[in-house]
């Protein structure tokens, strides 16, 4: 069984580097369409790839050339490595035991830092401002982001259920059905603050501080080019992917329920389903809508609103599940 | 924190931006904030003034198309009056409407593309697009009336227009307005989640530092000071027409926006009166003729275009070409001294707000 | 916020203001200021429009060794690289030889193809 998992993880791997990327294209065609446009074609994010792999590599001159060249892989390939330990569906993670919740959480934090120090490397002005905005948007997002989190595991626990930290747990045993009503309304809330984190975590418009083309000139990828931008670009794509499979996992991981083959493929398209509407409304909708924040007003829309929403839904959790 | 200080470091904002047009401003930065700033023009001097000399009335309007790409009409239009004072030549009634018509179009143009960049300063791509897809309306008149949709080629020229308007421009420009109208509350609708939340209080302006620094045109009339050409000093047929000038008191990014879509909406009114007035006699479109001197004199004409005050000086010998012409564009005051006041002190996120608020075109102050 | 969805709702379902390019077009009205059209023919020889144009684009050229019977004297040759296509040449020509057209479609790759020759079979 193990051998299979580890054969199947190049695949899953390009599977999910398609998905993303189709999701982009259909992403850039929504938007278009809300801006009057006719937008790209839907192959167009894979042109982009396609067409940045073959152009030419600029390394700055005054950057740190192994850290420069070294972080777009790290990112890729931490955010690809999250992947492996996610279930889809009713599918076990292809690593199996080894990771949990906590684990997925921190793996989180690396493709946002491998950012953050191809930025500083890059040896510009603007990529400078670009991740120093990132380590603050980062310090905005994780605190919401965790308490979210931490309650629905903690939610587990009381629930007595073996092993609550593991997300193949909570999958088996969709949240919902574990709460009374105080501690569904906790639920929704912590499912609302989640949400708010999504475009932060991606880095779309209205949080994108940290690349803010107007202001910083594309920020901290403003030196990259080429392959590397491309692999940034790819592990954004995956980003997506790998996000909403994180909360699709916490709070809707149900399947179409058949079985065979044609279960498997009705899964698969139910999941991309969940994930499309998931991120239609948390970035395709607020990206056209809105214009980009300052960098205060990240920060207090993340630590007032969001945190107290969540700790209020940490609350009635609590609440709920002690009487 | 002073200038030399070892925390500060340097920030270019421009020429190579995608946030700043052919125009750099070097930011003093610490941390987010802007300790001072200074404006470096000069990167798109084309020398107008110059190449003005060595050309007839004609090849001189088409060189004034240039000055400012995104108002064209309305350059065309200072040019004509400059050579038409010097000449004292008639207009026929007809072409006087005409080029209130089109100068007034012009405007509405202007002011969406200062809406739409704006919007891409602020990151609301959606306010950028729209805006730009609404103007290809206004530019798809442009088009049949001129024979071209950004350079009118000298459509108003010395002596009148170079083509009469056809026939089917009338009941163009009435459905093109209703289409502004649909871009006005789309506008009104995005407000509150994209613009208001960027720019209030942003920039702001106060009244005596506006006359002092010589700001002119919609950034004078955003913080208070009622200064508009068409109605102090009335050329064509302004003094004619009804139309109030929008003045807002708050001196802030917020209040500059806000003022470009007024001053649309009373455009929109002049163009409707323009288009019920105007005379129904065939015009004798102006052509090209060689050797054609212009008399002795000189003359200083000022005109009110979308982004301000605009002049132009000639002196002319009695030759065919002028012996010297001197361009006064708006956005030369609004781009050095109001821009370097407005953003010692502010954010870095905030740098864009106010640049793009100013309505600045770097070509007409680079000339 | 619900005002900005409703207005972008709205968008998404009307139809959109561009079309894409190359399928389709949006039609260019009559008027236009485009390629030049020559007629050799009604041509007079007279230069005017060599004077007037701004950006001295039209050279007068002699005619091929092949054609300098027929046409003895010198013709317009169009430089569409300096051409800023304001339309004085074809206002001020006298026999309506010099005309400009609708056709937009002049990018090139050859610089050959920006000269307008008066002959255009000498071109070889």
């Amino acid at each position: 069984m193990m051998w299979i998992n580890i054969a199947l993880i190049p695949v899953a791997g390009i599977v999910a580097l398609l998905i993303g990327l189709f999701y982009a294209g259909l992403d850039r065609i929504i938007a278009a369409r809300m801006q009057e446009r006719v937008g790209p074609p839907i192959t167009q994010p894979l042109l982009d790839v396609a067409k940045l792999m073959i152009k030419q590599n600029i390394v700055p001159e005054h950057s740190t050339g192994w850290l420069f060249n070294l972080m777009p892989i790290v990112c890729l390939a931490s955010t690809l490595a999250i992947l492996f330990y996610l279930p889809f569906g009713g599918y076990a993670p292809l690593l199996g035991e080894h990771g949990d919740l906590i684990l997925v959480l921190y793996m989180l934090i690396i493709p946002a830092l491998a950012m953050v120090l191809g930025g500083f490397s890059s040896g510009s002005p603007y990529a400078t401002v670009g991740a120093q905005r990132k380590m603050v948007l980062m310090m905005s997002y994780e605190f919401p982001l965790a308490i979210s989190v931490i309650s629905i595991a903690w939610l587990l626990t009381v629930s007595n259920i073996a092993d609550p930290f593991s997300l193949q747990s909570i999958t088996k045993n969709p949240v919902w059905g574990l709460v009374g009503p105080l501690g569904l309304v906790g639920l929704i809330l912590q499912l609302l603050v989640l949400l708010f984190v999504i475009p932060g975590e991606l880095g779309r418009i209205p949080f994108d501080v940290h690349e803010a083309t107007s202001e910083i000139a594309g920020g901290l990828l403003v030196e990259y080019s080429g392959r590397n931008l491309a692999l940034f670009y790819l592990a954004d794509a995956v980003k997506v992917v790998v996000f909403t499979s994180v909360i699709i996992a916490l709070f809707f991981p149900y399947g179409v329920g058949l079985s065979g083959w044609w279960g498997v493929l009705a899964d698969a398209v139910f999941y991309f389903v969940k994930l499309f509407v998931l991120m239609f409304f948390c970035s395709t909708l607020i990206r056209v809508a809105m214009s980009r924040f300052k960098i205060t007003q990240v920060v207090y829309a993340y630590w007032i609103p969001a945190i107290i929403v969540s700790l209020t839904g940490l609350l009635l959790v609590l609440v709920d599940a002690l009487s | 924190m002073n200038e030399k200080s070892p925390t500060t470091y340097e920030l270019l904002f421009g020429p190579a931006h995608p946030g700043s047009g052919n125009f750099s401003v070097k930011l003093r930065v610490s941390g987010e904030q802007v300790v001072s700033a200074r404006s470096d023009p000069g990167y798109l001097h084309r020398g107008f003034e110059k190449l003005m000399e060595y050309r007839d009335r004609m090849q001189n309007s088409i060189l004034s198309d240039r000055v400012c790409v995104l108002e064209a009409l309305n350059w065309n239009l200072v040019h004509a009056e400059a050579v038409d004072e010097l000449t004292g030549e008639e207009i026929p009634d007809k072409a006087r409407y005409i080029r209130v018509l089109m100068a007034e179009l012009s405007r509405i143009q202007s002011h969406l593309i200062w809406y739409g960049a704006l919007s891409m300063g602020l990151g609301f791509d959606t306010g950028f697009k729209v805006a730009f897809g609404y103007r290809d309306y206004l530019l798809d008149i442009f088009e049949l009336v001129t024979g071209g949709r950004v350079y009118p080629a000298g459509y108003i020229c010395p002596g009148g227009v170079r083509r009469d308007l056809p026939d089917s421009a009338k009941t163009k420009i009435e459905k093109t307005l209703d289409k502004m109208k649909i871009m006005l509350r789309k506008c009104e609708n995005f407000e509150k989640t994209t613009l208001y939340p960027r720019t209030r209080g942003v920039g702001v302006l106060e009244r005596q530092d506006a006359l002092r620094l010589g700001a002119t045109g919609p950034i004078a009339r955003a913080s208070g000071l009622y200064s508009d050409v068409r109605v102090d000093d009335p050329y064509e047929i302004y003094s004619e027409l009804d139309f109030e000038i929008p003045t807002r008191d708050e001196g802030d990014a917020y209040a500059r926006c806000l003022l470009g879509r007024l001053e649309m909406r009373e455009s929109m009114r002049i163009i409707r009166q323009v288009l019920e007035r105007m005379p129904e006699e065939k015009l004798d479109p102006v052509k090209p003729k060689i050797a054609h001197k212009i008399p002795e004199g000189e003359v200083y004409v000022r005109n009110e275009i979308a982004r301000g005050e605009a002049g132009i000086y000639m002196k002319s010998i009695g030759e065919e070409t002028p012996y010297r012409c001197k361009i006064r564009g708006p956005s030369l005051l609004h781009m050095i001294p109001v821009l370097e006041h407005l953003l010692a002190g502010c954010q870095i996120a905030d740098v864009p707000a106010i640049y793009w608020s100013l309505n600045i075109c770097p070509a007409d102050m680079d000339r | 916020m619900i005002k900005t969805i409703w207005e972008l709702i709205r968008n998404l379902i009307n139809k959109p203001i561009t079309v894409r390019f190359p399928k389709q077009q949006i039609e260019i009205p009559e008027g236009f200021r485009g390629e030049h059209k020559y007629e050799l023919d009604k041509c007079i020889s007279c230069g005017l429009c060599s004077r007037v144009c701004p950006n001295r684009a039209i050279e007068m050229v002699e005619a091929p060794q092949k054609h300098k019977e027929k046409y003895p004297k010198k013709y317009p040759r169009i430089d569409l690289g300096k051409c800023c296509f304001c339309g004085f040449c074809e206002d001020i020509c006298p026999t309506d030889a010099l005309k400009l057209t609708k056709n937009v479609y002049l990018s090139t790759f050859d610089i050959k193809n920006v000269i307008k020759e008066p002959f255009e079979d000498d071109v070889d």
